[in-house]
């Protein structure tokens, strides 16, 4: 549920929502009502016991709103004024003007029907606030791969996937046990049990280009110890400094990369800083070690082979 | 604490109950809540309809007789009030739950739940099972999202700090024209006044705050702007063919438009907006990939393979 500040204000806000929503949910166990507005039972008692003391001017029993809640079922009456829910304000529209977008971009063609009735809403939602701007949203991977790893989580059952393994350009068939999300600020990634690799891996979202449940009973075992350490390159930034910084995930103040600056980087794979170093595009040199160097321009030769060069 | 959300309560059923304006006097006289010297409840109303304001409710000022000047008076009409969009459905809902799911955890996420409570108010059951399993995502935990949703809604001009190429900082200011998000980024799109044309800002390249340029006037959106189409180039793609090596060059496959079996390799058409994002691309995928064509494609390539021998040779 959204996080909630307690401010006076705040609170009036809830207290104007809770009016319409017990008009529609009347006699609500108080317990659902907290949990659905997301605050504790005893501050959904409290706002009920405020809301208790509101109504039109004059405030005689005739004018007060009328609510029942000690048996910790609510009910509400004598509260038409605030009967309608509020309106919605512009950033909860662009809030779901971008959400059903992205549903929308997630959903397949054949649904037509679900496409028509976005469109429809998002003209409503825009005309409410006379929205000029745009917004788009695209899913950053299939919806219903997500819904599919979603419930496997939950359930604890295994899934059989495809995956695209970016660094060594090698798509696999792998079936895994998915545990938990995780995510960084750009991507959600995958941690799970790899039946194949017999051990934990964490695998990107984006990178799974198929999904489907298995029904064999998956535990992990015979998991292999990973005792493998990354080795250390050092890298020389030449130029391009944010694209450097973006693409190697270098850390620390901006202030300190200028030209020419050397950097030591980690890696499990060779195949990574090489890959890495080719679409720097000559921006960032490989310094050590030697080797990993003299590979770079064995690779760069080969491929100018191929342009008979 | 309580005496203050009470009373903004109060408030809103007085004005939302009247069918005249209310004046201050009658206000006070008659809301629960406003008590003190009348310097005191003067500063109370101020604050508490910049409170209302800012929750989105509409505080129309109006006076009983426009050829007098009265005292103004205060009323809110039900109309603006009240959430009308018009007749919403069990499977409309479903899909505004879905859009406000999308956001757990991320930037809009308060917004996007106290916004799905409205519309459960409505008094309809989301129909869950009209919509096929997908639990869509947005990502986005950036400072100043805030900011710039507000910005595009009220059409004013922003600034913002903003990570050049070379790590510097430059100060730009915006019209904000569009937000997206493609591949878990952020974009801004909008109207660069420095640089006298549309530019696409990454979110995360923006240093510290978004704040509303003061010197701004209001913009309006050229009638032909494509939110989309400037995010993805299209009004200057270039295509070219390139080899791909069988079973490599994945990223390269699923762009490609026209694709032809030549034994070890497959000849591939693709188009794209950006050559230097594509000479990198290609760089990538070292020995599985070959230009046949374009030739600025195929010579930058080239030409970058030259320099990564002579600078590690």
């Amino acid at each position: 549920m959204a996080k909630v500040v307690n401010s006076p204000l705040s609170r009036a806000a809830r207290m104007l929502d809770l009016v319409p929503y017990l008009h529609t949910h009347q006699g609500i166990e108080l317990r659902a009502l907290a949990q659905n507005f997301g605050v504790s039972e005893s501050e959904m008692s409290a706002d009920l016991t405020n809301l208790w003391m509101c109504g039109l001017p004059g405030y005689t029993p005739l004018e007060l709103i009328d609510l029942s809640f000690e048996s910790g079922y609510v009910t509400i009456t004598n509260a038409d004024t605030l009967a309608h829910p509020r309106s919605l304000n512009k950033e909860e529209v662009v809030a779901l003007l971008l959400g059903l977008d992205l549903v929308k971009s997630a959903l397949s063609n054949e649904r037509e029907d679900l496409i028509n009735n976005i469109d429809s809403l998002s003209r409503r939602l825009r005309e409410l606030i006379d929205l000029q701007g745009f917004l788009s949203a695209k899913p950053e991977s299939d919806g219903s791969i997500r819904a599919i790893i979603s419930s496997a989580i939950n359930n604890g059952h295994a899934v059989e996937i495809e995956y695209h393994s970016l660094y060594a350009d090698r798509v696999t068939q792998r079936v895994i046990l998915p545990m938990k999300w995780d995510q960084d600020e750009f991507h959600e990634y995958v941690f799970a049990y790899c039946d194949s690799a017999k051990s934990f891996r964490t695998f990107r979202l984006d990178r799974i280009t198929h999904c489907s449940r298995v029904d064999r009973e998956l535990l992990p075992h015979n998991i292999e110890a990973v005792d493998k350490v990354p080795d250390d390159y050092v890298i020389r930034i030449h130029h391009h400094l944010r694209a450097a910084r973006e693409l190697f995930e270098l850390s620390g103040e901006d202030k300190d990369l200028y030209p020419g600056i050397e950097k030591k980087i980690s890696s499990f794979t060779q195949e990574w800083i090489s890959r890495m170093i080719f679409s720097a595009a000559t921006s960032v040199e490989l310094i050590s070690p030697k080797n990993a160097r003299l590979d770079i321009v064995a690779s760069a030769k080969s491929v100018l082979a191929l342009y008979g060069l | 604490m309580s005496r203050k959300s009470e009373r903004l309560v109060n408030l809103t059923i007085a004005l939302l109950a009247t069918k005249r304006y209310l004046t201050k006097s009658e206000i006070f006289r008659s809301v629960d809540g406003y008590e003190g010297s009348a310097e005191t409840k003067e500063r109370m109303f101020e604050r508490d309809k910049d409170d209302l304001r800012n929750l989105g409710i509409e505080i129309e000022v109006g006076s009983f007789d426009p050829l007098f000047d009265d005292e103004p008076g205060y009323r809110i009409r039900p109309e603006s009030y009240s959430l009308n969009l018009s007749d919403i459905s069990g499977e409309d809902l479903a899909l505004l739950s879905l859009a406000a799911e999308a956001w757990r955890g991320a930037a809009l996420d308060d917004a996007a739940q106290s916004a799905l409570l409205r519309l459960s108010s409505i008094g309809v059951m989301a129909d869950i099972d009209a919509l096929p399993a997908m639990t869509p995502r947005l990502s986005s935990s950036h400072i100043g999202f805030q900011t710039l949703s507000a910005s595009i809604t009220s059409r004013i001009p922003v600034t913002f700090d903003y990570i050049a190429t070379e790590l510097s900082i430059e100060t730009r200011v915006v019209d904000p024209y569009g937000i997206a998000t493609r591949n878990g980024h952020w974009y801004l799109v909008g109207f660069d006044h420095k640089r006298e044309g549309i530019r696409i800002f990454r979110f995360d390249r923006i240093d510290g705050d978004i704040s509303k340029y003061s010197k701004g006037k209001e913009f309006n959106i050229p009638e032909n702007f494509d939110l989309d189409g400037e995010l993805n180039g299209t009004s200057l793609l270039t295509n070219s063919t390139l080899d791909l090596r069988k079973g490599k060059a994945h990223i390269l496959r699923n762009m490609a438009t026209e694709s032809a079996d030549k034994g070890e390799w497959d000849r591939v058409k693709i188009s794209y907006p950006d050559t230097e994002r594509m000479i990198k691309l290609v760089l990538w995928h070292g020995q599985d990939v070959k230009v046949v064509s374009e030739d600025s494609l195929r010579s930058g390539v080239i030409e970058a393979l030259k320099n990564l021998v002579t600078l590690h040779g």
